[in-house]
């Protein structure tokens, strides 16, 4: 006589209360509709087909299909046999893929629209990342250390100095050609030490004064003389021009917030035993 | 001078530009600093010099990520464009962004060291992937490990690639930035039968690249270049850049195809049309040439490599191993058969394994796959030399800081950049940024170098580096070359600027360097034909140098005064730097160790043009 308990405690009984259960959910997979029943529909069809093609690049022909069909019930029939004996318990590769699983889960709850309101004050809050840098519109004249050395290079720039400033007209002055010319509009910082070399030269430049001739100033090349003609601060753009791209920022911090929430609630169900401490005292 | 086109002009003209500048054509009333973005896509008919990198291993490339290579694509091209990435705990930033990139890991088991090291990964679940994994857990040989999965049919080492393969494209369309930073999708073909090296780099022109043909599928070039053509019936272009030719053995510049047949006209065909660059100089020496093959050359001795690949590191022979020795060849084949196979330009790379391309000294440390600045005081003495590394005969401190590539292209895009490697207009650097502009003309009288206007001059009147001279006919005066070369702005000043010519003298190359412009007022003294030395300002005590001597600028116009008009002749101009401290004296110096013995203290970085041939008795538009 078998008793009740033992029944319940069958695992084919829980097998097929399980299965019985599936069943019900027999249009989200066919494995689900009867452990014993394989069958291959027109969606395992669909998907195979796709699979093989995002891999190979090409439709499978009628031949390739009919193997990865069996390829598939193979696979299958494999699958439920290491489900019913248990296999993939104690094995890392599938436990890493369930963990993984459960993170998208978790993920998944993550808010997807956030409102306008919620975005302009994550804007707000960090709108010195979305500032266009500020920008220098110049011109310069340019004195070679080629042409008299370095000393002579800064005195002939000293010299013409002097003159442009006391109203000398540009073309009284005789300065050396330079490689991206005289006139430069409206760069920044980093475009300043693309074109000019890294060093002093850029920050001398973005703190010289508006329409004055200032300098000397010393580049990758040599020394320059340089007026500046135009200045652009740099500048915040309104929240509706960069929409998009704090709406992206903002599902990505949700998303790491998110996640660190889910794990700290769901490690509190749990008692952590760290026995491995046991013999040290805690601070 | 006003500048062709002023930096701050906003064309709105063209569609093209429409479609990109997404802020022209809003109206007046539009947040200004949107309108006076920089025109980045506008076009400078007279070509800007743009720098990067066309070698550069990632972790997806299976040696790299065995060598502990962990930063993947993103952080690489990141790293590339000038962005601080994290690397080790600590941001770190690229001194100088480059303007290109192409990222061209093995094609061989590409990301399967990354399969493998994931236990998430596909491959990772298979039974294969997971005796593979237990394997290197008990302290399997990886290099071993990956000559096994070089022929292993098994599931899951294919998709791996496949997967990695994906990925690569995607990553290189997703920071394609046209006007700001370019990039290619591009792989390597790894073929090193016997370990002399036939590596190439492909490198594809457009958004699309079928999976990549590997040495395995055949370690032939002829092959590789069949993909290529297959490729390009289908509208996807791309080109296949040699490199390492000092480690071939004398194989890539042979006189014989892969199945030891004289090379004839179909190969040459087929070599230029697919091989129109190679890549000279890079982190495992340069490619130019050899002391032992340019004996007058006083500069040839540069960062020598001449060793195989492999552990034995046997020495590899030399003629066929250097492009100075290839040009030569190429005008001999060319009087045998017709046709030239060795007509192609100059390039150069890093090769580093670890994801961050660099190229000044200060930025290598004799590591492959980590930066000098984080390099610590034990990998420091492994690369000087003070300790030895089992793993090598040939001592770290032999390799050199790795290469750039330069190009003369109208605009920043893929377009402009490919357009100028198939048309040779590129010069090749130790990894500075100096500047080389090499013209040649026969009506070249009237323009001078440097001053201003010059540069449409020259292309309105003749040919830039990688063309063709016909032989004379309009121009009343002889072949004249146009020099002009200006130094890195964060770099050293320049020494002197040199014409390079080999020609044919019968069936027999010949080679000679002229130097033509000199810094400091120096002269060639007649009868030596030598010039004085520059000098050193090097202070080896601290690492340091300054640019009291030597030229920012130099220019020249130039006649060769042994010009035979019946000879043809190959010239390319080599500009080299005052001295400077090499790498290795750098880290000796921030780690307060010996400066190795071994090898050179301080080195004169260069850079080379593509050449310009000189061709007798061809009508303009003939051959290639």
């Amino acid at each position: 006589m078998i008793s009740a308990r033992a029944v319940l405690r069958e695992p084919l009984l829980h097998f097929l209360l399980l299965g019985m259960m599936l069943y019900g959910l027999a249009a989200v997979h066919a494995r689900a509709t009867d452990p014993r029943r394989i069958e291959v529909t027109q969606g395992v069809l669909a998907s195979l087909s796709a699979r093989y093609e995002q891999q190979f690049g090409v439709r499978p022909g009628k031949e390739r299909m009919e193997q990865l069909v069996n390829d598939y019930v193979a696979d299958e029939a494999l699958y439920r046999r290491g489900i019913e004996l248990g296999l993939g318990a104690e094995d890392e590769v599938v436990r890493r893929r369930v963990i993984q699983k459960v993170r998208f889960l978790a993920e998944g709850e993550a808010a997807r629209n956030p409102s306008d309101e919620t975005l302009a004050a994550y804007f707000r809050a960090r709108s010195d990342r979305y500032a266009t840098p500020a920008r220098t519109a110049f011109r310069q004249l340019y004195f070679s250390p080629d042409n008299g050395g370095e000393a002579g290079a800064l005195d002939r720039a000293r010299t013409a100095l002097a003159r442009l400033r006391r109203g000398a007209p540009i073309s009284t002055i005789a300065d050396d050609p330079f490689v991206e010319g005289r006139q430069f509009a409206l760069l920044d910082d980093g475009q300043i030490e693309r074109a000019f070399g890294l060093g002093d030269f850029a920050a001398e430049i973005a703190a010289a004064p508006l329409a004055k001739w200032s300098g000397p100033f010393r580049s990758g090349y040599g020394w320059h003389v340089v007026f500046v003609d135009d200045r652009r601060p740099s500048h915040t753009p309104r929240f509706e021009d960069v929409r998009a791209s704090i709406r992206a920022d903002w599902l990505d911090e949700e998303q790491a917030q998110v996640r660190e929430r889910t794990l700290a609630k769901l490690l509190e169900g749990f008692d952590v035993v760290r026995t491995d401490r046991s013999s040290v005292a805690m601070p | 001078m006003f500048h062709p086109f002023p930096r701050g002009a906003v064309l709105c003209a063209t569609p093209l530009l429409l479609s990109v500048l997404a802020a022209c054509g809003d109206s007046p009333a539009e947040s200004v600093p949107q309108a006076s973005v920089a025109p980045v896509l506008a076009e400078n008919p007279d070509r800007n010099a743009y720098f990067g990198e066309l070698h550069l291993h990632t972790a997806l490339s299976f040696d790299a990520y065995i060598m502990g290579a962990r930063v993947g694509l993103d952080d690489a091209y990141r790293f590339a464009r000038g962005d601080e990435i994290n690397m080790m705990g600590r941001p770190i930033r690229r001194d100088v962004p480059l303007d290109f990139i192409s990222v061209t890991d093995h094609a061989e088991q590409m990301g399967l060291g990354v399969a493998i090291g994931d236990p998430e990964s596909e491959f990772s679940s298979t039974e294969y992937g997971q005796s593979v994994r237990r394997r290197l857990a008990d302290g399997g040989n990886p290099f071993a490990l990956m000559t096994e999965l070089s022929s292993s049919p098994a599931r899951g080492v294919r998709s791996a690639s496949i997967s990695a393969w994906q990925k690569s494209v995607e990553a290189a369309n997703r920071y394609n930035d046209p006007g700001r930073f370019t990039t290619f999708i591009g792989y390597e073909w790894s073929s090193t039968p016997g370990n002399q090296n036939l590596h190439r780099n492909v490198i594809f022109r457009g958004d699309q690249a079928p999976f990549p043909f590997s040495s395995q599928d055949s370690p032939r070039p002829e092959d590789l270049w069949t993909y290529l053509e297959a490729n390009r019936a289908n509208g996807v272009e791309s080109l296949a850049i040699p490199h390492n030719a000092n480690a071939s053995n004398g194989l890539m510049y042979d006189w014989l195809d892969s199945n030891h047949r004289p090379i004839d006209e179909a190969y040459a065909k087929r070599r230029l049309l697919n091989e129109p660059l190679s890549e000279i100089v890079q982190n495992k020496g340069q490619s130019e040439t050899h002391p032992l093959l340019s004996p007058n050359d006083e500069f040839a001795s540069f960062e020598i490599f001449d060793k195989l690949f492999g552990p034995e590191e046997k020495p590899s022979k030399l003629p066929g191993s250097y492009v100075r020795d290839a040009y030569g060849r190429g005008l001999v084949l060319e009087r045998r058969t017709g046709f030239n196979p060795y007509k192609f330009g100059m390039a150069g790379g890093s090769d580093l394994h670890g994801g961050l391309s660099s190229s000044n000294e200060q930025s290598y440390g004799g590591s492959t796959t980590v930066p000098a600045a984080r390099i610590d005081r034990e990998q420091a003495k492994k690369s000087l030399g003070i300790m030895n590394d089992p793993q090598r005969t040939l001592p770290l401190f032999a390799t050199g800081s790795p290469g750039l590539t330069g190009v003369w292209a109208e605009t920043n895009t893929r377009q402009s950049i490919f357009d100028a490697m198939r048309r040779k207009e590129t010069f090749a650097t130790s990894g500075t940024r100096l500047k080389v502009r090499f013209f040649a003309g026969w009506d070249y009288d009237a323009i001078q170098p440097g001053k201003p206007g010059w540069v449409h001059q020259a292309y309105a009147k003749g040919t830039p580096m990688g063309g063709d001279m016909q032989v004379a006919g309009q121009g009343r005066h002889g072949l004249r070359f146009l020099v002009w070369a200006l130094k890195d702005p964060n770099g050293a000043n320049l020494d002197r600027a040199q014409i390079v010519k080999v020609w044919l003298d019968g069936e027999t190359p010949r080679e000679r360097v002229f130097d033509v412009a000199l810094s400091g007022g120096r002269k060639v003294n007649s009868a030596t034909g030598k010039a004085p030395s520059v000098g050193s300002t090097v202070d080896l005590e601290t690492a340091t140098y300054t640019n009291s001597i030597g030229a920012v600028q130099l220019t020249a116009g130039w006649e060769d005064p042994t010009f035979d008009p019946s000879q043809p002749a190959v010239y390319y101009l080599r500009v080299v730097e005052i001295p400077t401290p090499r790498w290795t004296t750098i880290l000796a110096v921030r780690e307060g160790l010996p400066i190795p013995q071994g090898t050179p203290a301080t080195l004169q970085e260069r850079a080379w043009s593509s050449p310009i041939w000189y061709l007798p008795g061809r009508m303009a538009g003939a051959g290639s």
